[in-house]
């Protein structure tokens, strides 16, 4: 293993430690979303299979939104006004290991909570993922794509608590304008258009193929998503901050 | 003693090398060309005023920031541009602890031991900072001081060859002030090298073998402590007597006494400076015994003494305020 990813790994370690023992941190990225999936889930049941099928795929891509994106934000955020950052950098872990191990974390949770679903999705008469692979491509790039917006929303936030309010306007725009929770061609045809070049379509469109063996076509996802992460990327190098905004 | 036996020391024998460093912040230039050097196995301490410009150096140094002008070598390398071959040689501690306060004081160490590819043993790095009780407590439970004895552990439990301290007694009681210090003379005395930033003069006074005194982003003055106070003179002090006002007092060479309040009373202070010191003191000495006596007052607390990193320090801010 590289010292840069035996690194990653041992900071993933602790951030999940810090979330199983922080109640706040535990019910909102872990328990909070989860029940609110189950609830909408629950309630699509008295509609078609179709229907189920369609919310708990849906919700398998709105999960990304709270671990790696509303929790990171306020961890990159708390951490770096702490100098907890600052103070890992001062040691062996290269930049990319000590923000890569918040978001492994973070992508970890969100791995169990969809582990979740999945398996909840054979009694819900969903069954098991079509194509499992796919699926894991479409969350962990969804995982990646919002940790990196969580970093550009914590550069521009002064405590942890304003990072996560400020992940909501974000968190709307992906919910609302996507095929998460309602399909694009519900929306009104040229917001239906725009959302179909938003982060979260591809993202929620990768899950559901991988999920149910149909949606939309895989690469101009995989290329959107892709364009979506490198864009992410360049943003949050050029607004991240490693120094307080305190002071 | 502390078991440093696994550092790697650098064959070079100067850990740090500044050359006309300059860094600003906008307009304002907050570090303004200053040079030094730390020897390998040094311990240099960096004093000044808040806003001197200690820090930014000192970030330069850690590779926190580039520098904007002149160069600067740790260990012979950039330490911006060669921060990852650095890192694993360097400590650092900084003024701010950056500890996660819902990790238990085990699992801190535990974390920075698993970053660092030869760390000391964890009951070895507590028990040098005198945290071995407080190995299962939350980092958020510990006070001030403790903190940052935990911070220094940090520091050290990589074996580093350089270690930055930030005023790493700030908070600390006496008592873990003073094992702090030891345990900083055993580190230099093992080859560390340490570049000390303090407001505590006293500890710079006690733990430097070379200072340098910033103010206002330039080195006012650098060197041994001996070498820094020569030519400052020396301080002859005693309480006011009751007896005597203070407008009466002896004028020396032309020159009124400061008077200073010590221990809630009126202390008056005179400094001795120019060519044969010990002989200045001597006869200002006999001229304010002639002035008690011929008062009839005692001149109680009567001391003389050389002048301090302090009195320095205190002259190079009041001449440049």
């Amino acid at each position: 293993m590289t010292t840069d990813l035996k690194h990653t790994v041992r900071l993933a370690r602790v951030d999940i430690l810090l979330i199983m023992r922080n109640r706040s941190a535990l019910t909102n990225a872990v328990l909070m979303p989860l029940l609110v999936a189950g609830f909408l889930i629950f309630t699509a049941r008295a509609q078609a299979a179709d229907q189920v099928a369609f919310m708990l795929t849906g919700q398998v891509a709105t999960l990304a939104l709270f671990a790696p994106l509303v929790n990171l934000a306020g961890f990159y955020t708390t951490r770096r006004e702490e100098l907890v950052l600052k103070r890992l950098l001062g040691g062996p872990a290269s930049a990319a290991a000590i923000l890569g191990g918040s978001a492994a974390g973070a992508t970890a949770v969100y791995l169990v909570q969809v582990l979740a679903l999945c398996v909840a999705a054979v009694p819900l008469g969903v069954g098991l993922p079509h194509n499992p692979l796919l699926l894991l491509a479409g969350v962990l790039g969804a995982a990646g794509l919002f940790s990196l917006v969580s970093m550009v929303i914590s550069g521009f936030s002064s405590t942890g608590e304003l990072a996560q309010i400020a992940t909501v306007p974000f968190m709307f725009l992906c919910l609302f304008l996507s095929p998460a929770i309602v399909p694009l061609d519900a929306l009104p045809e040229q917001l239906g258009r725009i959302a179909g070049y938003l982060p979260m379509t591809p993202v929620t469109e990768l899950i559901r193929t991988g999920f149910l063996g149909e949606g939309g076509d895989v690469l101009p996802n995989l290329g959107l998503l892709a364009a979506w992460v490198a864009v992410a990327a360049v943003v949050a190098r050029r607004w991240f901050r490693w120094d307080p905004r305190r002071g | 003693m502390v078991d440093m036996s696994t550092q790697t020391m650098t064959s070079t024998d100067t850990a740090v090398e500044v050359t006309g460093l300059r860094q600003s912040y906008g307009a304002f230039e907050a570090v303004k060309g200053i040079d030094f050097t730390v020897p390998a196995g040094g311990l240099f301490a960096l004093l000044g005023t808040n806003g001197a410009g200690k820090t930014t150096t000192i970030e330069v140094l850690e590779g926190f920031r580039p520098a904007a002008g002149g160069t600067v070598r740790l260990l012979g390398l950039d330490p911006y541009r060669s921060r990852r071959a650095l890192r694993p040689r360097v400590g650092i501690m900084l003024q701010e602890s950056g500890l996660i306060g819902d990790l238990t004081v085990a699992e801190t160490v535990d974390l920075w031991r698993d970053l660092h590819a030869r760390p000391m043993e964890r009951v070895a790095a507590l028990a040098l900072v005198g945290l071995t009780d407080k190995a299962g407590v939350r980092v958020r439970q510990l006070s001030g001081g403790q903190k940052r004895r935990l911070d220094l552990a940090l520091a050290v439990v990589g074996r580093p060859e350089v270690l930055f301290l930030d005023e790493p007694t700030t908070g600390m009681d006496p008592e873990a002030r003073i094992a702090t210090w030891r345990l900083i003379q055993d580190l230099v005395a093992a080859g560390t090298t340490v570049l000390l930033t303090t407001h505590y003069l006293e500890e710079a006074e006690r733990l430097a073998d070379r200072v340098a005194i910033m103010h206002r982003g330039e080195i006012r003055t650098a060197g041994t402590v001996p070498e820094v106070v020569a030519g400052h003179g020396d301080r002859i002090a005693f309480l006011v007597p009751a007896e005597a006002p203070i407008d009466t007092l002896p004028r020396i060479d032309g020159a009124a006494p400061e008077i200073v309040v010590d221990d809630g009373r009126p202390t008056a202070r005179y400094t001795v400076t120019g060519g044969d010191p010990d002989g200045r003191a001597h006869r200002t000495v006999a001229t304010l015994l002639a002035w008690a006596t011929s008062r009839n007052v005692t001149l109680n607390r009567l001391s003389v003494r050389p002048a301090s990193l302090e009195d320095v320090f205190l002259t190079i801010v009041e001449e440049n305020r």
